[in-house]
């Protein structure tokens, strides 16, 4: 119920606001919201800290950059293509660090990622060095239809993972989370379900890189580095870890708060820090579960006052929610 | 060229051997991994640079000043962030490695995005068999064996040291008997912060500061640390030694491009072939 109003208001915003600087903000908000989506199947559900998260966002806007302007590939082509590439590179990274946890698994993870980075520095004739590729394609030439694009988008991708996290894989990925030993005791394959997981995260992080590249116009090594990981992880972490649809209102905070502050200058992500920090700290579990507990309180209220029969939104609203982590 | 590549191998493997040991050492005691380790390098440069250079102060203030600085700030991280957080190693992890993104906004913030350079402690040149090195990066190197003779000495001949290798062999029953195993982490966290700091005091004059300094000692303390085995001060060394020597040898033969490759290809076939590393017999973490 409350979905759907989101989902409508987030569609009904071209038509509401109508400024085609706001849509280029939100796009951006969600290609974030992708990158947040995917990362928490992999951190969120399975519990795997991957620090180099980035590579694979990395992976697909090169894939995308190369095959668009050596190739000449135009953009519905190379955004699956580079989202099959970064899986490929999931599976390489994957298969390694299957048996990797932790502090091994985050940093294992980061030097695949600086590796590739470093790489795309030194080999400056195809890649451009720090200075990157320019001029690919982009998405369309309407801010009107960019905007859709990256909704509806954003949508299947929350819908893949909502069906996924919501069948049995989606237990057997939070019973890895919880005692992976336990999990093998039982007799299920966690390694296999675990390189799942990576397939999954990393074919939506380099679809979404393709993306952010077309929609950028421009990729440089960035992408691959410390701060676009850090990033997808506040996000994260602010909107709610091991929920998919908590990054996406992470996603938005950072964006919306961004062109907020734009007015003060730099210390835009110091603040977006120091809001993650306390939220992990205060509220381990994001703002958008306490939020969405919230509206139903005052709606259930509200609905009270009226003398409105309450019971079937509280059973398919919060319920629903709280099911699904 | 095999002289240069004696010497500049070991002045990066001094600086590292800094970076790492107080890193090992916390690692060893608490099993706390603080991906801000590479900020307090980096708020060391930045300190030395803004005290001696902004505040005209003499050198010798300016140095301990930036370490005092530091140490609070550290203090500081262990009580907000870190003690909170005591046993969620995924949840240490993100949440320093967002300090450590904190602290380079404010860095960013306070001094721009552009380089600054601190000038030499020491001026001159000394002269070694045939070739000739700058007195600074001669004195990284003195300074870095005081140091760990120094480090060496209070951790096995001092009681407060004892009470440390207690604490990290079995932290229960060295609380039990009587040692106060929180006072413990918190000086030893306040020592690795003290160390990398002077790290970064010590290489602010000829490795010009930047806002993003922090990443890549971070990652190759990370590297040394592993590689040395988890907790092990010996094979932390050894580590520094093996990465400083590798790096100076690609950069002086190959090209000083790919040199920080190296650090991370070791970094990547260490933790997937031998996560124990070369001292190391734990595998946990």
């Amino acid at each position: 119920m409350l979905a759907a109003i989101v989902i409508a208001i987030l569609f009904a915003i071209p038509g509401l606001i109508k400024d085609p600087y706001i849509w280029g903000i939100l796009v951006l908000a969600n290609i974030y919201a992708g990158f947040g989506v995917s990362f928490d199947l992999l951190f969120g559900y399975t519990g795997l800290a991957v620090l180099g998260f980035g590579l694979f966002v990395g992976i697909g806007a090169y894939a995308a950059a190369f095959l668009n302007i050596y190739l000449g590939m135009p953009p519905f082509l190379t955004m699956p293509i580079g989202g099959l590439i970064g899986a490929l590179f999931g599976l390489l990274i994957g298969i390694p660090c299957l048996r990797l946890r932790g502090l091994y698994l985050a940093l294992a993870s980061f030097a695949a990622a600086a590796i590739c980075e470093k790489l795309v520095i030194v080999f400056n004739d195809v890649t451009y060095g720090r200075e990157g590729l320019s001029g690919l394609d982009p998405i369309s030439f309407g801010s009107y239809t960019n905007y859709y694009t990256s909704l509806i988008l954003l949508m299947v991708s929350m819908g893949v993972l909502l069906v996924i996290v919501k069948s049995r894989i989606g237990l057997i990925l939070k019973s890895i989370c919880d005692d992976e030993p336990a999990a093998q005791a039982v007799g299920l394959n966690t390694n296999r379900y675990k390189l799942i997981t990576f397939l999954i995260s990393s074919f939506m992080g380099g679809f979404w890189g393709s993306f952010l590249a077309h929609y950028m116009m421009h990729v440089g090594p960035g992408v691959f580095g410390l701060h676009m990981a850090i990033t997808i992880f506040m996000v994260t972490i602010v909107g709610g870890v091991g929920t998919i649809i908590g990054p996406v209102g992470g996603a938005y905070l950072l964006i919306i708060m961004n062109e907020l502050l734009r007015g003060i200058g730099e210390i835009r992500l110091l603040i977006y820090a120091v809001i993650t920090i306390v939220i992990y700290l205060l509220l381990p579990h994001g703002i958008v579960r306490p939020l969405i507990a919230l509206i139903m309180w005052c709606i259930q209220k509200m609905m009270n006052v009226f003398g409105i029969g309450h019971r079937g939104f509280k059973s398919n609203g919060l319920s629903d929610n709280q099911r699904s982590v | 060229m095999f002289l240069e590549i004696l010497v500049y191998g070991g002045v990066a493997s001094a600086i590292y051997a800094m970076l790492a040991i107080g890193l090992t050492l916390i690692v060893g005691l608490a099993r706390v991994f603080n991906m801000a380790h590479g900020a307090f390098y980096m708020l060391g440069a930045y300190g030395v640079f803004s005290a001696s250079q902004l505040l005209n102060l003499p050198l010798g203030v300016a140095v301990g000043l930036s370490l005092l600085v530091v140490a609070l700030i550290a203090l500081m991280v262990e009580r907000i962030c870190l003690r909170p957080l005591k046993g969620s190693l995924e949840g240490t992890l993100f949440i320093t490695l967002i300090l450590a993104l904190f602290f380079e906004e404010i860095i960013h913030l306070a001094f721009g995005p552009a380089a600054r350079a601190t000038p030499a402690f020491l001026s001159g040149r000394v002269v070694l068999g045939g070739t000739t090195v700058p007195a600074q990066r001669m004195l990284v190197v003195l300074v870095s064996i005081v140091i760990i003779l120094g480090l060496w000495v209070f951790i096995s001949k001092t009681k407060i040291g004892g009470a440390i290798l207690s604490v990290s062999q079995d932290q229960e029953s060295a609380s039990l008997m009587g040692i106060n195993a929180k006072k413990m982490i918190v000086l030893v966290n306040g020592i690795a912060a003290c160390l990398a700091a002077l790290a970064g005091i010590l290489v602010a004059p000829f490795l010009s500061s930047s806002p993003t300094m922090w990443v890549m000692p971070l990652i190759k303390s990370f590297t040394i640390v592993i590689l040395g085995g988890l907790g092990s001060v010996i094979g932390s060394i050894m580590a520094a030694l093996i990465l400083g020597y590798s790096e100076t040898l690609v950069a002086f033969l190959i090209s000083p491009r790919i040199s920080e490759l190296v650090t991370l290809i070791i970094l990547f076939l260490v933790i997937v072939l031998r996560p124990a590393g070369l001292m190391g017999s734990k595998t946990e973490a």
